[in-house]
């Protein structure tokens, strides 16, 4: 960056340190904020949305800027290193994927989609998306505050690896990415197939205009998938103020619709990952262990937010497939954790 | 540029809401700090994208111009040429800059008031506490001051029968929510309890039993002090407050309880 650029640069910066100051000044002046009193019902709908965007909207931005890094500082070759070639080890190594990157069910899907354009395998990817929301050091410490050492702590865990890994393993039966993924999302790799094609990221050597590369691509990234966040919020935010809650809890005792009330609950309100565990222990008083392991394996991999992001990459029928096996995987352990080891 | 405008335009909504403290209304003073985070990328990225508009200005100013009509499916093709100095971002559609408007839009524009007594009618109002395993806040509470609904519904929780707290003193501030199944001179004075942000927001409340229950408007503030003692809800017996006073009182600075 030559002298005169950086100069730009800074002088950019400090024009938009002062307008902040001065906007923060002038807000309450011109009431930027009029006093429109909205009917109760609006306002609690524009409250639940604002707040569900103000909490996943970090997450997001985290995991666009990853995808940004990734892109311009991650080789084709990089990741064909460390992927194993054997696929089991490959799925598992995505499972496991998340302990590195830690991100979050809304952060995971742009860092997926880049991963994918630089060659990585669709079974790792898949296995990747799955487990990355729960195996990630930020979910596992708040599990952890959340439930201690417990039966619950150790199951989710466990059976979210286990879930990812299988899921994975499925996926391994198409290797064709451009089956799975939409071509739109691919970008570069148009007409390639899963071979590592060397980008020309590699070119720009300079790290400032790298680092800027990157974050044009964060930015791009987090409309695209901001866009998804939006929408799925709004969604969510309907039918938690549409619907009551009660309606939902009222079938918590019953081992088995129990288990099917979670994982709808957990669709619904698509809480992020990484705080799911306090909003599940609000339930154990009234609901059946099995059902709140289900609640915590199955909440973190699909909800309405994810899904809908899950749209933006993955072909349709993929999205159905991520949709229903971790479903039944979910219920699956619910029922059985229910009707065999109700403790 | 519009996406630029988008961008800063989300950063000064997270900033103003976290200046004017109206952040608590929506999540959980834990994940503040998640929220500055949110600002110093929001602005990154949108003085990245404004830098690269002035450099492609420049940069077509000493050159021809240089039509830069890319579609959203190609526009990763283009990486090459943005490195000749044009600008590289991909149009977006108006949908895409909509949707992303409206989280800007109800933010900024939009008051910001925390969840009231007509939210509690969609959720419910729980007599039990939202579990939370760390004893450390409730320690910390017992210094601070007296303890609040959520603190007591703790307590009842841990002790099924009602007359155990008959004639223990109460003070707690809360807003007035009127439930079908209260009595003409009973109301709940309550908070909602918010474990992350306000999608997961539960109602709590302790029942007044009042003869002035009349006069009090849903969703005002009130500070309740007086004595427990077992009475009726719903066909149950449960602690219910006598109260000495009821005084209206301000909303407090952080409207939500924390479990």
């Amino acid at each position: 960056m030559s002298r005169k650029r950086l100069l730009s640069f800074v002088g950019l910066i400090l024009a938009v340190l002062i307008g902040t100051i001065a906007l923060d000044n002038l807000l309450p002046v011109i009431g930027l904020a009029p006093a429109v009193s909205l009917p109760d019902l609006a306002q609690t709908y524009v409250t639940t949305f604002v707040g569900l965007f103000i909490e996943a909207a970090p997450f997001l931005l985290l995991g666009s800027v990853a995808a940004g890094l990734i892109d311009v500082f991650v080789t084709a070759d990089d990741m064909a290193r460390v992927i194993p070639r054997n696929k089991f080890l490959a799925t598992v190594m995505g499972a496991l994927l998340g302990l590195i990157f830690p991100v979050c069910e809304c952060g995971v899907v742009p860092v997926v989609r880049r991963l994918y354009q630089k060659g990585l395998p669709t079974s790792v990817g898949i296995a990747f998306i799955l487990s990355a929301p729960v195996l990630n050091p930020v979910v596992i410490a708040s599990t952890y505050a959340a439930f201690g050492a417990s039966t619950v702590f150790f199951a989710r865990i466990g059976f979210s690896f286990l879930v990812a890994l299988s899921i994975g393993l499925v996926f391994t039966a198409q290797p064709n990415l451009m089956r799975v993924v939409r071509p739109a999302a691919l970008g570069p790799v148009l007409g390639g197939s899963t071979d590592f094609i060397p980008l020309e990221s590699i070119k720009v050597n300079n790290f400032s205009a790298r680092l800027q590369r990157a974050f044009g691509i964060a930015a791009d990234e987090f409309f695209d998938m901001g866009r998804y966040l939006v929408v799925g919020s709004l969604i969510a935010t309907t039918l938690q103020t549409v619907v009551p809650q009660q309606w939902l809890i009222g079938i918590g005792n019953s081992p088995v619709t129990s288990v099917i009330a979670l994982c709808a609950l957990a669709f619904v309100l698509s809480v992020c990952s990484t705080v799911d565990a306090f909003l599940a222990l609000s339930f154990v008083n009234t609901f059946t262990s099995g059902s709140i392991i289900a609640f915590l394996v199955f909440g973190p991999m699909v909800d309405i937010k994810s899904t809908l992001m899950f749209l933006g990459v993955f072909r349709r029928k993929v999205v159905v497939y991520l949709f229903v096996l971790p479903l039944l995987a979910a219920i699956l352990i619910g029922l059985v954790i229910n009707l065999n080891l109700a403790w | 540029m519009l996406k630029a405008v988008v961008l800063g335009g989300l950063g000064l909504m997270f900033y103003s809401k976290i200046v004017d403290g109206t952040l608590n209304f929506y999540i959980n003073q834990r994940f503040v700090w998640l929220s500055f985070v949110a600002v110093l990328i929001l602005s990154a990225l949108a003085l990245t994208l404004v830098y690269r508009l002035l450099e492609s200005r420049r940069a077509s100013a000493q050159t021809p111009p240089h039509p830069d009509t890319y579609d959203d499916s190609a526009h990763d093709h283009e990486h090459d040429h943005a490195y000749a100095g044009h600008d590289h971002s991909h149009r977006l559609s108006w949908g895409t800059l909509g949707i992303m408007a409206i989280p800007l839009v109800l933010g900024l524009f939009v008051p910001a008031r925390p969840l009231g007594a007509s939210a509690v009618n969609s959720r419910g109002i729980g007599l039990t506490a939202p579990q939370r395993a760390g004893s450390v806040t409730q320690a910390q509470r017992a210094v601070t001051g007296p303890k609040n609904v959520l603190d007591w519904l703790r307590d009842f929780s841990n002790n099924p029968d009602p007359h155990a707290f008959d004639g223990q003193a109460v003070d707690v501030v809360g807003f007035v929510y009127r439930d079908p199944r209260n009595g003409a001179e009973q109301i709940w004075v309550s908070r909602f309890a918010i474990t992350c942000c306000v999608a997961d927001a539960s109602a709590v409340g302790l029942l007044v039993q009042t003869s002035e229950a009349a006069s009090l408007k849903n969703d005002s503030w009130i500070h309740v002090t007086g004595k427990l003692l077992a009475g009726e809800f719903a066909g149950q017996k449960v602690p219910v407050i006598m109260p000495d006073k009821i005084e209206p009182t301000q909303r407090p600075a952080n409207p939500y309880l924390y479990p």
